[in-house]
């Protein structure tokens, strides 16, 4: 008897975290697009207003990124500074790829980040300057839709979680 | 490391950073004696890679192998093109904006990239480039004591002379001022160094490279890389207190005023024009209004009579006679 009611005590913990787990990825994507949305913002400002070369400005731009971002960012200066045989847009597809089976990270903002890197350092000012307020509106977009699933899905999986727990206990009682 | 070890022998590893890996490994397999004297690596697009040496140009194979022929030699990509900017200007073209509409980027080292391509004129009349698909990489090289054949015409005990020297192009003019100015500064036994200001429009003479002199201009020296000559002058007159101020090609009328205005300042001035000849220089109207003046109290000549940089012909403005009896090399 006791051994039942520990095993299903500890069931319902598991499935109560599964549940947790799932929910929070919902939570730690917003937080991963508002760390991009931050960085690139100090990358527009150290290109368009102080012209920092590109290594240096993401250097620079990276330092205080947190999450699931910040080794994309790191491999990409580490690249670009050993002077690596390839092209920006290469170091950054490459990088970017560690990224593609991140549960935080959404296809959207995958794909986002993707066009960005062939466009980022390529062209004048003005026109970068563009290309970053195009971007920041696209991840703007990615970011309401992120907080509009979690209303929708996170607390369904935080209960499911806890409802499967207690479902499989009651079953195996 | 081998092939690092390789170029240091020929001191113009900033170019070869500048190129993609494919380029590099056909400029490395050359022939030494044609890369220890190379002047130019010229990238076309869609068109055969060439360098230029021992005073004439060669096709490259892909092996590397020169050919005074095109055929088999490497036609330069879109890529090979894309790459070299992407390298020369660091991953960042916004941040070469000013030097593209120049025409010419200034790698480490002072060695220069002239461009070429299409470009395009922006509403406020600023031509920008487009496409860029032509480089030039210059090699140039740095030869000390070249200005030692001058110098007994510029300088008289402590006094410098105003001097202008007139050559065609390529005949080694700002290699002599570069050293003019070098030997002025640090001076030599029986003259001490002077302060120098250079006004280098074209970053050619001292070879800049964010703000730093890549060429040995001496100690006195300050320089006012990329800006226009007539503006520089000025500037200098009035921030750097210089003995002697040295530009490259004047051609303006805005340098003519520039230049009177240091002559009052009490300042030095040497600098260059191109031209064949006193005569031709008297032709152009605005040297004509300079030796008329007798503005300049050295009048010298560079030909090629015996090979590149011979001084051919010393004038004294004030006394109004020669002061070469034939051309020294």
């Amino acid at each position: 008897m006791l051994i039942k009611i520990i095993s299903s005590v500890l069931i319902i913990i598991c499935c109560s975290l599964l549940g947790i787990h799932m929910s929070y990825r919902y939570t730690q994507r917003i937080n991963n697009i508002r760390e991009l949305r931050n960085v690139l913002s100090h990358l527009e400002t150290e290109i368009v207003n102080y012209s920092t070369l590109l290594v240096h400005a993401i250097r620079n731009s990276s330092k205080y990124v947190k999450g699931d971002w910040k080794p994309f960012f790191d491999n990409i200066v580490e690249a670009l500074e050993n002077r690596m045989e390839y092209s920006l847009a290469e170091v950054w597809q490459e990088s970017l790829r560690a990224l593609e089976h991140n549960p935080n990270v959404d296809k959207a903002e995958y794909e986002i980040m993707q066009r960005f890197g062939l466009q980022l350092g390529s062209s004048d000012k003005v026109s970068q300057e563009k290309y970053f307020q195009l971007i920041q509106e696209q991840l703007k977009v990615e970011e309401n839709s992120a907080r509009e699933a979690r209303l929708k899905y996170s607390r369904m999986y935080y209960n499911l979680g806890i409802l499967l727990g207690l479902g499989i206990a009651i079953i195996l009682f | 490391m081998i092939q690092k070890m390789d170029c240091m022998e020929y001191n113009f590893q900033p170019v070869l950073d500048a190129l993609p890996d494919n380029l590099r490994k056909i400029i490395m397999s050359v022939s030494k004696g044609i890369l220890r004297e190379l002047e130019e690596i010229r990238v076309r697009q869609g068109r055969p890679l060439m360098v230029y040496s021992r005073g004439r140009d060669y096709f490259l194979c892909p092996d590397g192998n020169v050919s005074r022929h095109p055929q088999n030699s490497y036609i330069v990509t879109g890529e090979d093109t894309r790459r070299i900017l992407e390298l020369i200007s660091h991953y960042s073209i916004y941040a070469f904006e000013e030097e593209l509409c120049s025409g010419y980027i200034t790698l480490q080292g002072g060695y220069r990239v002239g461009l070429s391509g299409k470009m395009t004129s922006g509403k406020d009349g600023i031509t920008k480039f487009q496409h860029i698909t032509s480089f030039n990489f210059r090699i140039a090289r740095e030869i000390r004591n070249a200005a030692n054949k001058i110098i007994p015409y510029v300088i008289k005990g402590s006094r410098i002379y105003h001097t202008l020297i007139l050559s065609p192009p390529q005949m080694g003019k700002t290699t002599l001022i570069r050293d003019l100015a070098r030997q002025l500064s640090n001076g030599f036994p029986g003259f001490s160094g002077v302060k120098v200001g250079i006004v280098d429009e074209r970053s050619e003479i001292a070879g800049c490279y964010q703000g730093i002199p890549q060429n040995d201009v001496g100690v006195r020296t300050d320089i006012l890389d990329g800006c226009p000559k007539a503006t520089g002058i000025i500037m200098l007159i009035r921030s750097m207190s210089p003995n002697v101020i040295i530009t490259d090609e004047i051609g303006k009328p805005k340098d003519v005023m520039a230049i009177e205005d240091a002559l009052n300042a009490g300042i030095t001035i040497i600098t260059t024009a191109h031209s064949h000849g006193l005569e031709d220089a008297r032709r152009r109207p605005i040297l004509k209004s300079l030796l008329e003046n007798n503005v300049f109290q050295r009048i010298m000549v560079l030909g090629n009579s015996l090979g590149t940089g011979t001084l051919e012909k010393v004038y004294d403005l004030i006394e109004g006679k020669e002061l070469l009896d034939r051309p020294i090399r």
